[in-house]
C-alpha cells in the first residue's frame, strides 16, 4: 500500500508503526491510547494509521490485545552482520529505560535493575558500551545551561554572550521525539519554546564519531556504526531526520575525510525488544550474565542521567545541576518528590537566590506524560502567553520512557488477551 | 486484573528500578560526572560553545501546513 504523506521530508522513515489487517479485529483499544487520533475505521472493521497524525509513539503496539500493530523497520539481522564484520567498532548507546525491562524477556521480574548483566551481554555481543546515561548528563549541562540562559534574559534581562538569540519561557524539554513531532505537526508556533538541545541519542551519536572516534576508540568516524537502543519506537523516525549528520559535517569542515555518502550520526536503532530478540539470535541469555563493567569513558554516568527514564526525571536532573549553578550551593536533599509519580501534571516552585544577580526567584516548574490525556490545556495557557512556568518536561508515554512503545509487551507472547475475556479487555 | 492495572504494575516496577539506580549511584548530579568535565576539557570547552552548538543542539520545522 503506497499512501501519500506530507509531514515527512526526504530521507526520514514516514512513521514506525501499522497495523496488520489479519490480526486487527476493530477493537477500538488502540484508539484510547492513540495521542494523536490517528487511528482510523470503524467498530469491528480493520483499523489504519494516519501516518501523517502519528508520531511514532507505539502505544497502540504494546496495548493492542491482538498484537496488531507492528514496527515497519526491523534492523536485528543488519546490526547482526555488522557485529559480524570486524570492520566495524559497533557502539550501542542504552537508554535509561532498557535497562529495567530489558530483564523481562530473559525471565527476570518486572522492573529488575540489570545494567551489569546488560554490559555483560552486549559486550559478549560484540558492541561496545555508549551509555546514553552519560548523553542525559550531557543533556542536562546543555538544556540546564540553555534554561538558566533564558530565565535570566526573561527575569533580570541578560544577553547572549555572541549577542545572539536567546528562546522565550517557559522552556520545553526536547528529548521525546514523540513529543517534537507532535509539536511540529499540531502546534508549530511552539517550536521556539523547545529547547534547542538534541536529545540524549543524538548527541551520544555526535560525539561517539567526533570525540569518540578521536580520542577514545581511535578509529576512522565512517567505521563506527552506532545502534540507538531504546524503550522508544520513535526514536528510530527520530534517527532519520536528515540535519543528524553532524558529526559527519563537524568532520569534514575540520578537512577530515569526505566520505562517498553523508554517515547519520545514529545509524540504527534497536527497541528494547529489538534487543532482546538480536540476544536470543545470538545464543546470549543475559540473565545468566556475570555483572561486568561498561569499559568506556562513555559508560561513566551519574544518578541524574538514569532517571531521566522515568516521568519527572528530566527535570528533576535538571534541577539538581540548575539549583547548585544558580545558587553556587549544594542541595541539602537531592530528591524533588513533586515532580515524581504517576498524577497527569505535576508541578513545583522552587525557591532560591541567583548568586550572580543577588536576587530572589521562584522557579515555577511542571511535568507532563501521558499527552494524549494531559497536553492540551499546558499548551494553550503557553500559547495565551498566561503559563505560569518556567520550565515544562513533557514525555509521550504514560509513566516516561519506561512505558514507552519500545519496551517489553506486558506478559508473554505478542499480547495479554491470553488470560482475559476480549470483551472486557480493555475496560 | 485488568489490562490498566497490569499496565500500572509495569509501570511502577520500572520506575522504581531506575530510582534504585540513582540512591546506588556514586554521583547523582551531572555536572559533577567526571567524564562529561573531560569532554568539555579536552574537546567541547563549555556548555553552548560553538562545538556544542554544532554538535550537540538542533532545529526544528514546522510540519503543519503539509497537513492543512
Amino acid at each position: 500500500m503506497n499512501v501519500e504523506v506530507k509531514t515527512y521530508r526526504k530521507g526520514e522513515i514516514p512513521g514506525i508503526i501499522a497495523i496488520d489487517g489479519q490480526n486487527c479485529r476493530g477493537c477500538d483499544a488502540c484508539k484510547r491510547y492513540c495521542p494523536t487520533g490517528a487511528i482510523t475505521g470503524m467498530f469491528g472493521a480493520t483499523h489504519r494509521i494516519d501516518r501523517d497524525r502519528c508520531i511514532s509513539c507505539g502505544q497502540c503496539l504494546i496495548n493492542c490485545p491482538f498484537g496488531a500493530p507492528y514496527e515497519t523497520v526491523d534492523t536485528v539481522e543488519e546490526v547482526q552482520a555488522k557485529l559480524g564484520d570486524k570492520r566495524y567498532t559497533v557502539a550501542a548507546i542504552i537508554a535509561p529505560a532498557v535497562r529495567v525491562a530489558v530483564g523481562e524477556p530473559f525471565g527476570l521480574p518486572a522492573g529488575s535493575l540489570v545494567t551489569g548483566k546488560m554490559y555483560g551481554a552486549m559486550r559478549k555481543a560484540g558492541f561496545v558500551i555508549v551509555d546514553n546515561n552519560f548523553a542525559a548528563d550531557l543533556t542536562i549541562m546543555e538544556e540546564g545551561t540553555e534554561f538558566i540562559q533564558r530565565a535570566r534574559h526573561a527575569l533580570f534581562g541578560e544577553k547572549a554572550e555572541h549577542g545572539g538569540e536567546i528562546g522565550p519561557l517557559p522552556q520545553f524539554t526536547s528529548c521525546c521525539p514523540a513529543w517534537v513531532r507532535f509539536v511540529e505537526t499540531n502546534y508549530p508556533s511552539l517550536i521556539p519554546h523547545l529547547s534547542s538541545a538534541k536529545s540524549p541519542q543524538q548527541m551520544a551519536g555526535a560525539v561517539a564519531k567526533t570525540y569518540g572516534a578521536e580520542r577514545i576508540f581511535k578509529v576512522d568516524p565512517e567505521f563506527i556504526y552506532t545502534v540507538g537502543v531504546m524503550p522508544c519506537t520513535a526514536k528510530k523516525f527520530e534517527a532519520s531526520r536528515p540535519e543528524f549528520q553532524s558529526a559527519c559535517n563537524f568532520v569534514k569542515e575540520r578537512g577530515g575525510a569526505s566520505p562517498g555518502t553523508p554517515y547519520p550520526d545514529v545509524d540504527t536503532v534497536l527497541t528494547t525488544r529489538d534487543l532482546a530478540r538480536l540476544l536470543k539470535r545470538m545464543k546470549i541469555d543475559l540473565a545468566a550474565e556475570n555483572n561486568a563493567e561498561g569499559g568506556t569513558l562513555f559508560a561513566e554516568y551519574t544518578g541524574a542521567g538514569t532517571i531521566f527514564g522515568n516521568t519527572g526525571g528530566v527535570m528533576e536532573a535538571a534541577l539538581r545541576t540548575a539549583y547548585v549553578v544558580l545558587t553556587g550551593n549544594n542541595l541539602a536533599k537531592l530528591e524533588f518528590e513533586e515532580v515524581r509519580g504517576l498524577r497527569g501534571v505535576k508541578s513545583a516552585s522552587i525557591q532560591l537566590r541567583d548568586a550572580k544577580y543577588g536576587k530572589d526567584v521562584t522557579l515555577k516548574v511542571a511535568v507532563v506524560h501521558d499527552i494524549r490525556a494531559n497536553i492540551r490545556p499546558i499548551v494553550e495557557d503557553v500559547l495565551a502567553g498566561r503559563s505560569p512556568y518556567h520550565f515544562i518536561e513533557v514525555m509521550n508515554c504514560p509513566g516516561g520512557c519506561i512505558n514507552g512503545g519500545g519496551q517489553p509487551i506486558c506478559d508473554t507472547g505478542s499480547s495479554w488477551i491470553g488470560r482475559i475475556l476480549p470483551s472486557f479487555a480493555w475496560s | 486484573r485488568s489490562a490498566l492495572v497490569n499496565r500500572n504494575y509495569y509501570i511502577k516496577a520500572r520506575t522504581k528500578g531506575l530510582y534504585q539506580d540513582d540512591v546506588s549511584s556514586k554521583i547523582r548530579m551531572s555536572h559533577e560526572n567526571p567524564a562529561i568535565a573531560r569532554f568539555y576539557k579536552e574537546f567541547a570547552g563549555h556548555p553552548l560553545s560553538a562545538v556544542s552548538e554544532e554538535l550537540l543542539h538542533t532545529t526544528y520545522v514546522n510540519r503543519m501546513n503539509a497537513l492543512s
